[in-house]
């Protein structure tokens, strides 16, 4: 059944491609969030993607592999995106007078502003494979077969990706040190 | 079973923490784009950087001949109804997005540049009616001399691009010789009536439009393939004027289809902005991504920008970007209805479109670098014994008498951190010089930043990355004011400073 919805949105039914993405959407679109860290982008990232996908849906070769074609596409505009100056943002705010909120259950190896300011250091390629492995869930194997590359490479970018992670969080918090918390 | 490390837990933990549903309007926004995208055949798919010629014509306008024809041939009329209608501001679909954007290619706003563009907003070079436009990745600027623009896009049809002709006119038929032809009249009306009557073509209905800010007319137009007048291998169409040496020709030989926004440009002339194609297969599937590239043309007004600056004029809603020099730059999001007027290295102003003082009034004024100036003097010259830090104005703005200024609150405004306070002259202010209140200067030849009693500003005084500071000042006529900082903050909230 969904193979005749992939096969008829390949012939240009634009309804099978719509409905065949509908029940995608949601993790698409978390995913898309978690490797950009930014709503803006995120959006701009995922309605692209969409179209690029429903575009090019005609390249994919087996519609039982729609789901790693999808994801494939999807990671790949995020890493465009990422290289790309940010558009637009909306970001002013009033900072905090009485520091940040109470820490909660990542306290004690590091906060959710020191990971969001650690992951965001990091290149766009190490943060699609933390995300994939983390919240996708996938095997470096996995990884591997998604972007095309060697297994080995995948498990060494994946240790790598932690590594550089642990180095961005021990960075933050020597600067933490000397800068002092906002008044 | 491996042991997870802390890092590996806590990224369990975060990355599970986020965002689980698409928002309604995101889905439904890629459906809308989705509808309006074409499905590229497997083989289209191999087709990647081809060249497309471009056609500059000066040389080959000699051997030009023309098919003449009679009889009448039907043509649908393809769809025009948003060629009036503001261009959307969300990314397009790109034809090569899945390919890194190309280092060497002409940045947005970068002036002079040809061959491939990056994404974002353009502007001609020499085109005697200037303009800017806006085009995702993929596409290349072919020819930008004052007789022509042309824009094609990677992996179309040959000879399938965008045109801009300015001063377009009709080449004679008789003989199909460069000169306007006899008796033609010059403005919208003469050129379309002649088009939907000539014989040798097909036209399209015509239809009213607005695009970049003139009103003209759309069509379609094609060859009639019964036609056998005069000129063998197309009806002329054709650009020419005594000052313009770049000739071109509106080719409507063999299949070709051609979609033509004919515009009264301010000069009294034609400008045409066509899209060209070989075949209707051809046209409708760069029409696709050609029509919002055209939807973003805004012929600018260069009437609007301050004497000495180069400025945008009035601004499509959507998003914009300063450009070179202005040495700070950034992004930022506007509405319908306001204007860029000032764009030097270090200030720029964005007013609201019916605002008509240049050097003050309603505005946005982004500064970069300001330095106190000397109150006892009055000049340019800077005020002894201040700084140039945030800290530095802000104390010294906070010292000066007659001004009421609110407790500074810390900000932060796309990406830079610092401070924001409302300011008032309190009576008619401590004045100096010719009724303004000078506080500030920058290192600028081009300006001064005084303020006038009777209205207020709101500043926020931020930390440049590499030293200096911003200052963005939202002012309006003080019954004005209130209402004009919350037109205004949006716009503001939307700034995305370059890191």
């Amino acid at each position: 059944m969904e193979r005749d919805l992939v096969e008829a949105a390949q012939r240009g039914d634009r309804e099978a491609y719509v409905d065949l993405i509908r029940s995608r959407a949601d993790h698409l679109y978390a995913l898309t969030h978690r490797i950009l860290r930014d709503v803006d982008r995120a959006e701009d990232a995922f309605q692209d993607a969409l179209v690029i996908a429903w575009r090019d849906l005609a390249a994919l070769r087996d519609p039982d592999r729609l789901d790693a074609w999808l994801r494939r596409l999807f990671v790949n505009v995020c890493l465009e995106h990422a290289t790309r100056e940010r558009r637009r943002i909306a970001n002013l705010r009033v900072l905090p007078a009485d520091g940040p909120a109470a820490p909660d259950e990542l306290h004690g190896i590091a906060d959710r502003d020191q990971l969001e300011r650690g992951f965001r250091r990091l290149p766009p390629e190490q943060r699609a494979i933390l995300v994939l492995h983390h919240y996708v869930g996938y095997a470096p194997s996995e990884i591997a077969e998604l972007l095309g590359i060697p297994d080995g490479t995948a498990r060494s970018r994946l240790h790598n990706a932690h590594r550089a992670m642990r180095a961005a969080l021990d960075a933050d918090a020597r600067a933490e040190l000397v800068r002092g918390r906002p008044a | 079973m491996t042991k997870r490390s802390d890092i590996e837990r806590v990224l369990d933990l975060w990355l599970d923490d986020g965002p689980t549903h698409v928002p309604d309007r995101v889905f439904d926004e890629a459906v809308a784009a989705v509808y309006r995208a074409p499905q590229r055949s497997p083989w289209r798919l191999r087709w990647r950087n081809l060249t497309v010629n471009t056609r500059l014509l000066a040389a080959s306008i000699a051997v030009l001949a023309v098919v003449a024809v009679v009889g009448v041939g039907l043509y649908a009329l393809r769809p025009t109804d948003n060629t009036a209608t503001t261009p959307t501001p969300t990314p397009t679909v790109t034809p090569e997005v899945t390919s890194a954007p190309t280092s060497s290619a002409c940045q947005p706003s970068e002036p002079g540049c040809r061959g491939a563009l990056a994404s974002g907003i353009h502007f001609s070079d020499q085109l005697v009616t200037p303009l800017r436009y806006s085009v995702p990745e993929g596409w290349r600027k072919e020819l930008d001399v004052p007789g022509a623009l042309n824009l094609v896009a990677n992996g179309t049809t040959p000879e399938t691009f965008i045109a801009v002709w300015p001063d377009w006119q009709i080449m004679s038929q008789s003989d199909c010789a460069n000169r306007p032809e006899e008796g033609l009249g010059r403005g919208v009306s003469d050129l379309v009536t002649f088009l939907v009557d000539h014989p040798g073509l097909v036209a399209s209905p015509p239809e009213a439009v607005v695009l970049g800010g003139l009103p003209g007319i759309v069509l379609d137009i094609r060859r009639d393939e019964a036609w056998t007048g005069p000129c063998p291998n197309a009806v002329n169409l054709f650009t020419h004027q005594g000052t313009i040496n770049d000739i071109g020709w509106q080719d409507v030989s063999g299949s070709r289809v051609n979609r033509l926004w004919l515009l009264d440009g301010p000069d009294g002339h034609v400008t045409n902005v066509a899209i060209e194609a070989p075949n209707d297969e051809a046209f409708d599937a760069f029409a696709e991504i050609a029509t919002p590239v055209i939807e973003s043309i805004v012929f600018t007004d260069k009437s609007s920008c301050v004497d000495g600056s180069p400025c945008i004029g009035r601004l499509l809603p959507g998003a914009h970007r300063t450009w070179s020099p202005f040495s700070q730059p950034f992004a930022y999001v506007v509405p319908d209805g306001w204007k860029n007027i000032f764009n030097t290295a270090h200030g720029y102003v964005v007013q609201p479109a019916d605002e008509t003082q240049k050097g003050g009034g309603r505005g946005i004024y982004v500064f970069l670098d300001l330095q106190a100036s000397n109150q006892a003097a009055c000049t340019r010259s800077s005020q002894p014994g201040v700084g140039r830090t945030r800290e530095d104005l802000v104390a010294w703005l906070t010292s000066l008498p007659d001004l009421s200024i609110s407790d500074p609150v810390n900000v932060e405004v796309g990406g830079l951190s610092g401070v924001t306070y409302d300011l008032r002259a309190l009576g008619s202010g401590p004045v100096c010089g010719s009724g303004d209140y000078m506080l500030w200067f920058a290192d600028d030849p081009n300006f001064w930043w005084g303020m006038t009693p009777g209205n207020p500003e709101r500043h926020f005084v931020l930390d440049r990355p590499d030293g200096g500071t911003v200052f963005i000042i939202v002012t309006a006529p003080e019954a004005d004011f209130d209402g004009f900082v919350e037109a205004a903050m949006p716009i503001v909230e939307s700034f995305a400073f370059s890191s």
